[in-house]
């Protein structure tokens, strides 16, 4: 006789069962999960690829199925990113999923405030309704959309959206950093850096192991996918040495926001010791030798500007670090047969963020990396099906609320903050706001402006999975599916090297009775009726993915991801190209690609000048003028007079409120940074590895690890150095107030060695309203209390502009020395 | 006979806590929340130590991502007074959580610090219980628990192993720590195969274990950071 | 049903002179009742603690990640310790037939059986999972320190028991002659004891064969009991001394509690005949030599220590020295070794407050002593992190009460039941002692000197 598997274990559950009740230990027995699960199938195991969509990485991910259901989750290392590895946050997915504070149905907020359920027909029903009725009166401009949806596939869809209902109004709020690419290189994106063939990168505040668009593709490429000792070495120049930094070569503490200025200094020590590639300036930079223009005038060139102005003792004074140091790493830099200079996370935060981007990445002029091996180059275009134009074409575009404007003349604007200013001073109504997949209330610094905002707007809709700072200010809370529940299609994190397209596929019947925010989207505009509907003519999401895919089969660039690749076989492909004609049919095509998660092209086009640097000279531009001509504009529109040229570029300067003059203000200079507040501390807020994405804590597990490197967790931390610690009376565990003119948040004092004196760092990630989740109210946002300050050329608001003191609230609760004590 | 053993690599480690995740999802460890883990009593079978060495602008920070050191002497089952805890003979130090009284002598006489201990039901807020791993088996209050150098993954590999009708050898097994890492900082093998990747490693002069000077002859090795 | 005891004492003679010995059990008042009730309440609430704890886990102690051990473990060592005043010291004196013993052994021997059965049950309320507490046996593996612990002092309670009724026999055998209630009790614990000789020769054969048992036995038993810890390889506690330290400080602490005990039972029971300023005189010299000892000890232990200077082991040092440990361990030091030396020494503060000031001071500072020893250690493991603290919770000093509670009760128990001091004993000593102690001490004394006649060196030959 054969027992079923599922009958035996009931049995046997049965039967140790009843000797439970004869006083035996339970836990002898067979566990009521094992039971559980026996009674779910027979226990089959699949493995699935999909793509993690909890951050704007998008690495791709293996699911292990049992039953159909998913039980574990590892990093795919069939993919180009990740290759294997899967960050904390990612490996929380599953947490994700199966969260006790999950939406289970759409909420609309009723008469008294509370949020009430209502059925997706009706929620979906009111907003349609209310567009259509906008677009036919022609307020399509009243709409305006957030989102934060990783990839652009999913931006294109909503643009497209936003087209359909006439809107002019969609941002995502992670559009910094561009500015210094599109100054030096005419490009709108962020370019590649190869960081798989790098022998040594040299970061500015970017700690690249944690933070940036794809940390867990900089770990790979630098050290994973090497051989053992033969990983890439990194400089790491900032205020607070982290985890990841730590392996750095060489940790060169600097005041906070002086970036650029150290990589003046290096690119004057590089220049001064002819340590950089001639014919790359030669050939391909504007600007760097004195020149003459049109009018005949004197220019300065990069090259004066470097040996007069920022030799290495007043780089050390500004820094506040050792001149024998930049010298050093200059050194090393020239000497590095592949090097890198990246910039980012709290160098691309502060007041003067362009200004140190455009320096730091001067240097990789300097240095000769464009547009070869383990150096700077842009990305293979996706060949996605262009979207036909739609027919809403002929409706007349209004300006958008996010265009920027005023007589700051910034090149762009901090959109949560615009939005919300436009809106409080009713210079722009907004009737329906559309939130998507963001949560900007929370990790803008307009954050609180924007709720002021949300109340004016009469009708606020948040699409989310989960009950946030956000969807508290909604009227309509539409939740939609997690990423293991979804379709995804994503495309390469910015400063990646190569191309990839991800395409993940649900593992799991949508738990819920939620949706996804593509198809929420596509049945809006088909609520809206008329031609919203017909410009949105997919059915459905992976519908909609499905036919921008048939652009990759017929171009036949790339390849599916597929197997593991020999290193060899990737350089043979190199040289002969890449194609796959394999897949003739776009059905063949989409079947691997479901199969597989992901496409990839790791060729670069290698030659193309043109589409590297689309600056007006065609070269990379130490001297922007691409930045002349913006001041000068700027200059012209703050005086209705006819003036010179000079003379509008002087009041374009003036505009900006740049600290220094004539031509150095459009070679890469250092601006010095402005802080705001009486503390003598600054603040620096950063995003530790357990703060990706902005659904990691609802996870118990990355909260409860999300101070991991202090073996701390549930907690919000102020990362003080040793001195500063001293100084302040302050030991690790005590807790404090972090006191800013603009409010104050608590943290636990964390002591540092390697943190500079006079900063404190808080880490974002803890400190979210969560209904019923688990890290509801712990923690704190240090985002809360950071001053609105400008980049005047970007528009965006620094977070790292804010000054503060610590106030003691409790002493540690109990004795014993702290992790960073040593002991060793 | 395979003798199971660990190299990390902290040259190549970027402390960035991938492994310390990867365990608790694939061990089905249960956070304790915030109260519990300011009272110390998170728990995490494999944890990324900091380490500071020097002092003032020389200062270097180190992570040690340390796991059960899987001893071949190991103190913890020396002390055990109810064999809960054993010295496997692919050498792996197991606990028995069905056996174990909770004494936590093994806690006690463990220079390491690698056991932890339920100090309440493990909870799981909502469905969180849906996504445990079916392979191992959730903890019942009072028992101690440690790392098991994924051993229900060696298990499925020898059952495989046997399917294929060979002996279970190295390569055969990745823990979810080795498997998660993206700097591949920590290698999984067999010490017993002078041929292996981890046997080689461990010969590397950048070898060391943890408290060698103990006698408890861990099988977990460390690669020092080049300078 | 009167019967005449051989020793000629008439029960229920009104001319019985040891009538004070008797008076708690033949009219036990409302102060027992009161007393009684107030104790079980307490104990009461610690079981009912105890039941929670094992419900909701051991989470509800203050214990954590490193300091998995902390009041139970301290505790334990703490009543272990205690329970050698008893059968070890009355073992040591009968042995070494110090005459002035005979009130007190009795005394001494409850402490140990009380305290004993209370220290052995600690561990018990240690274990995450006392549901499984049997493993020990149906799983026991004898090479854990554990093992030991089970067996020494399974064998300590039960030759302590022993020890402690073999010598009570004649008194319950007069307890049932006089008809004291409950009568059942009393017939079926004398054992038939008629007071004839072949019984009084067994009765001191026995109590003979088990002094000498018990006194390894119980040295045995805080030896493995310092071994649970100096078998780890932990800083602070890898020590090859811990066991005479232990055993020392065992005793030390065991006297000092028999001197609270005997102060607070000749005030209440009115035993001032009996406990005299020469018991406490003797018995504080005893403890004044053990405070020296103790000292010695710790001087020994903390000094190689220090002078080896090994980090994790310094790091231990200095958490208690100087570190979050600090008052605990100099509050130690004062009331292990100042206090007991200052009082104990000039005759002019060796009165009776002044020795209980002394005992108690010493019974605080041993307990000091196991925390000092317990948590410092765990505290700082060799792995430098992560450091840990330790603060128990109300329901480990909830626990704490109960077991001095039961140890109060245990004593007020018997005081109602049996006599504190050993009435024929006392009988005894006053028929015999005399005139055996005279023989004794004419034994010590150089012999007469010899006639003339006979060589000196006889003897020797």
């Amino acid at each position: 006789m054969i027992v079923p598997r599922r009958e035996f274990l009931k049995m046997l559950g049965v039967a140790t069962g009843t000797l439970g009740l004869g006083g035996c230990d339970r836990d002898w027995l067979v566990p009521d999960r094992l039971v559980e699960l026996a009674q779910r199938g027979p226990g089959l195991e699949s493995q699935v690829p999909t793509i993690c969509g909890l951050c704007e990485s998008g690495c791709g991910l293996t699911v292990r199925l049992v039953d159909g259901l998913p039980v574990g989750l590892k990093g795919n290392p069939h993919h180009p990113l990740n290759r294997g590895g899967l960050c904390p946050v990612g490996q929380a997915g599953l947490e994700v999923l199966y969260a006790p504070n999950r939406l289970r149905a759409p909420q609309r907020r009723g008469a008294g405030g509370e949020l009430e359920p209502v059925s997706w027909e009706d929620a979906l029903a009111e907003v349609g309704g209310l567009l259509g009725k906008m677009r036919s009166e022609g307020q399509g401009s009243r709409v305006a959309l957030l989102t934060d949806e990783p990839g652009r596939l999913f931006h294109d869809l909503a643009a497209r959206f936003a087209q359909a209902v006439g809107s002019p109004n969609i941002s995502s709020t992670k559009s910094q950093g561009l500015l210094p690419f599109t100054l030096t290189q005419g490009i709108a994106q962020v370019p590649g850096f190869d960081l798989d063939k790098a022998d040594l990168v040299m970061s500015f505040g970017l700690e690249l192991f944690e933070d940036g668009p794809a940390p867990l593709h900089a770990i790979s490429a630098m050290v994973g996918s090497r051989q053992t000792e033969e990983r890439a070495a990194h400089i790491y120049a900032g205020t607070r040495l982290s985890a990841g930094s730590s392996r750095a070569e060489v940790y060169v503490p600097i005041e906070p926001g002086t970036h650029g200025a150290l990589a003046l200094g290096v690119a004057h020590v590089l220049v001064r010791e002819g340590n950089y590639d001639r014919d790359f300036v030669a050939e391909h930079t504007f600007g760097f030798e004195d020149w003459i223009d049109d009018q005949g005038r004197e220019r300065l060139g990069f090259r004066r500007l470097l040996l007069e102005r920022y030799y290495p003792d007043r780089i050390a004074r500004i820094c506040g670090c050792d001149a024998a140091t930049v010298v050093r790493v200059a050194r090393r830099l020239g000497e590095a047969a592949a090097p890198l200079a990246v910039v980012g996370g709290e160098g691309s935060q502060g007041s003067n963020a362009t200004w140190t981007g455009v320096a730091v990445h001067s240097l990789n002029a300097l240095l000769g990396v464009f547009d070869r091996p383990g150096g700077v180059s842009l990305p293979p275009p996706i060949p996605l099906t262009p979207l036909a134009d739609p027919e809403t074409s002929s409706l007349e575009q209004a300006e958008s609320i996010f265009a920027p404007g005023g007589s700051v003349g910034a090149f762009g604007v901090d959109a949560v903050e615009k939005l919300a200013e436009r809106v409080i001073d009713g210079t722009y109504p907004i009737d329906l706001l559309i939130v998507v997949s963001s949560n900007p209330v929370y990790s803008s610094p307009a954050g609180q402006r924007l709720s002021q905002a949300m109340e004016q707007i009469q009708s606020v809709v948040v699409l989310t999975p989960f009950l946030d700072e956000t969807s508290a200010h909604a009227d309509l809370v539409l939740p939609t599916h997690v990423f293991l529940e979804s379709w995804q299609g994503t495309t390469t994190p910015a400063a990646v090297a190569f191309s990839t397209l991800g395409l993940g596929k649900p593992v799991i019947e949508p738990l819920f009775d939620t949706r996804h925010p593509g198809d929420v989207l596509l049945e809006l505009g088909r609520a809206a009726g008329g031609p919203a509907g017909a410009a949105l003519p997919w059915v459905s999401y992976p519908d909609y993915l499905k036919e921008r895919m048939e652009g990759l089969v017929i171009s036949g660039e790339g390849s599916v991801v597929t197997g593991s690749f020999e290193e060899s076989w990737v350089h043979f492909l190199e040289e002969r190209g890449w194609r796959f004609l394999e897949h003739r049919s776009l059905e063949n095509f989409w079947a691997a690609l479901e199969r597989e998660s992901g496409w990839w092209n790791p060729v670069p086009a290698r030659g193309d000048w043109a589409r590297l640097f689309r600056t007006p000279s065609g070269r990379f531009e130490f001297f922007s003028q691409t930045l002349e001509r913006h001041l000068r504009d700027v200059g012209g529109m703050t005086a209705d007079v006819e003036m010179s040229e000079e003379e509008a570029l002087e009041r374009g300067i003036a505009a900006m409120g740049s600290q220094v003059d004539g031509d150095e203000v459009l070679l890469p200079h250092f601006e010095p940074p402005i802080a705001s507040g009486a503390g003598e501390l600054q603040l620096l807020p950063f995003r530790p590895i357990t703060a990706r994405g902005h659904l990691a804590a609802v996870s118990p597990m990355v909260a409860e690890m999300f101070g991991y490197p202090f073996l701390d967790g549930w907690q919000t931390w102020a990362e003080i150095g040793t001195d500063t610690a001293h100084d302040l009376d302050l030991a690790d565990g005590d807790l404090v107030a972090v006191e800013s003119d603009r409010g104050s948040i608590e943290a636990v004092v964390r002591v540092h060695p390697a943190a500079v004196p006079r900063t404190v760092h808080v880490p974002v990630g803890l400190g979210h309203v969560q209904p019923g989740g688990v890290a509801d109210g712990i923690g704190s946002n240090p985002i809360e209390i950071v001053e609105p300050i400008r980049d005047n050329l970007s528009g965006v608001l620094s977070t790292t502009s804010s000054r503060v003191s610590l106030r003691l609230l409790r002493r540690r609760p109990h004795g014993g020395p702290a992790p960073m004590d040593g002991g060793h | 006979m395979t003798r199971w053993g660990m190299v990390i690599d902290l040259d190549r480690c970027t402390g960035c806590g991938s492994c310390m995740a990867a365990c608790h999802q694939e061990n089905n460890l249960a956070a304790v929340g915030p109260e519990e883990s300011s009272r110390d009593r998170a728990f995490h079978w494999l944890r990324v130590l900091p380490e500071v060495s020097g002092s003032g602008a020389e200062v270097k920070v180190r992570y040690v991502p340390q796991p059960c050191v899987q001893c071949d002497d190991p103190p913890c089952v020396r002390v055990c007074p109810v064999h809960a805890t054993y010295l496997g003979e692919e050498g792996i130090v197991a606990q028995i959580y069905s056996r174990c009284i909770g004494c936590r002598y093994c806690m006690a006489a463990c220079p390491y610090n690698a056991k932890v201990f339920n100090w309440y039901e493990p909870e799981w807020p909502g469905d969180l219980k849906q996504g445990t791993n079916p392979d191992v088996s959730l903890r019942p209050k009072g028992v101690v628990e440690k790392c098991t150098f994924c051993h229900h993954r060696v298990v499925k590999a020898r059952e495989e192993a046997r399917a294929a009708g060979r002996e279970i050898r190295d390569g055969d097994v990745t823990p979810a720590c080795a498997e998660s890492c993206p700097a591949r900082a920590i290698e999984f093998g067999d010490l017993e195969d002078p041929t292996s990747r981890v046997s080689e490693l461990t010969r590397s002069p950048r070898a060391f274990r943890l408290h060698a000077d103990l006698g408890t002859r861990p099988k977990v090795y460390y690669l020092a950071e080049r300078d | 049903m009167t019967s005449v005891n051989d020793k000629g004492v008439s029960a229920g003679g009104l001319e019985f002179e040891d009538q004070d010995l008797l008076r708690s059990i033949e009219d036990s008042g409302v102060g027992f009742r009161v007393v009684s009730t107030l104790l079980c309440l307490v104990i009461l609430t610690a079981w009912v603690i105890f039941g929670r704890q094992i419900l909701r886990g051991l989470g509800v102690t203050g214990l954590n990640q490193p300091v998995a051990w902390g009041f139970y473990i301290v505790n334990f060592v703490f009543f272990i310790g205690i329970s050698h005043a008893g059968t070890l010291i009355s073992a040591i004196l009968r042995l070494s037939q110090a005459e002035w013993r005979r009130p007190i052994t009795r005394m001494a021997e409850v402490i140990t059986v009380v305290v004993l059965a209370i220290g052995a049950f600690h561990p018990v309320l240690d274990l995450g999972r006392p549901d499984r507490a049997l493993n020990i046996f149906t799983a026991g593996r004898l090479q854990s320190p554990l093992l030991w612990d089970v067996s020494s002092i399974s064998a300590y309670f039960m030759a302590s028991t022993v020890y402690l009724y073999i010598p009570m026999i004649p008194d319950i055998a007069l307890l049932r002659d006089r008809g004291v209630r409950p009568r059942w009790l009393y017939q079926f614990l004398a054992w038939g004891w008629q007071g004839t000789p072949r019984q009084q020769a067994v009765l001191e054969r026995a109590v003979g064969i088990l002094m000498v048992l018990v006194i390894p036995i119980a040295i045995s038993v805080h030896t493995v009991i310092s071994y649970i810890f100096a078998m780890t390889l932990q800083p602070g506690w890898h020590s090859t001394i811990f066991g005479p330290y232990f055993v020392v400080g065992a005793i030390f602490s065991g006297i000092a509690a028999l001197m609270m005990v005997m102060i607070v039972l000749r005030r209440i029971f009115h035993l001032e005949r009996y406990l005299k300023q020469v018991h406490f005189d003797y018995l504080s010299r005893l403890l004044l030599i053990m405070s020296l000892l103790w000292f010695y000890f710790t001087f020994s232990e903390y000094l190689t220590a220090f002078f080896g200077n090994e980090p994790s082991e310094m790091r231990v040092f200095y958490y208690k020295v100087t570190g979050p440990y600090a008052p605990f361990f100099w509050s130690m030091v004062v009331a292990n070794f100042l206090i007991p030396a200052i009082l104990l020494s000039f005759r002019r503060t060796r009165t009776i407050p002044g020795i209980f000031i002394a005992s108690t001071s010493v019974v605080i500072g041993m307990w000091l002593e196991r925390l000092n020893i317990v948590v410092p250690s765990l505290a700082n493991p060799r792995l430098a992190l992560p450091t840990g603290y330790y603060i128990p919770s109300l329901v480990e000093w909830v626990m704490f009460a109960g077991g001095i509670a039961t140890f109060m009760l245990g004593f007020v128990i018997f005081a109602r039941f049996f006599p504190l001091i050993s009435v024929w004993e006392i009988q005894e000593g006053r028929k015999l002692s005399i005139a055996e102690t005279t023989e004794r001490l004419e034994g010590y004394l150089p012999d007469p000197v010899p006639s003339a006649a006979t060589p000196p060196m006889t003897e020797g030959g």
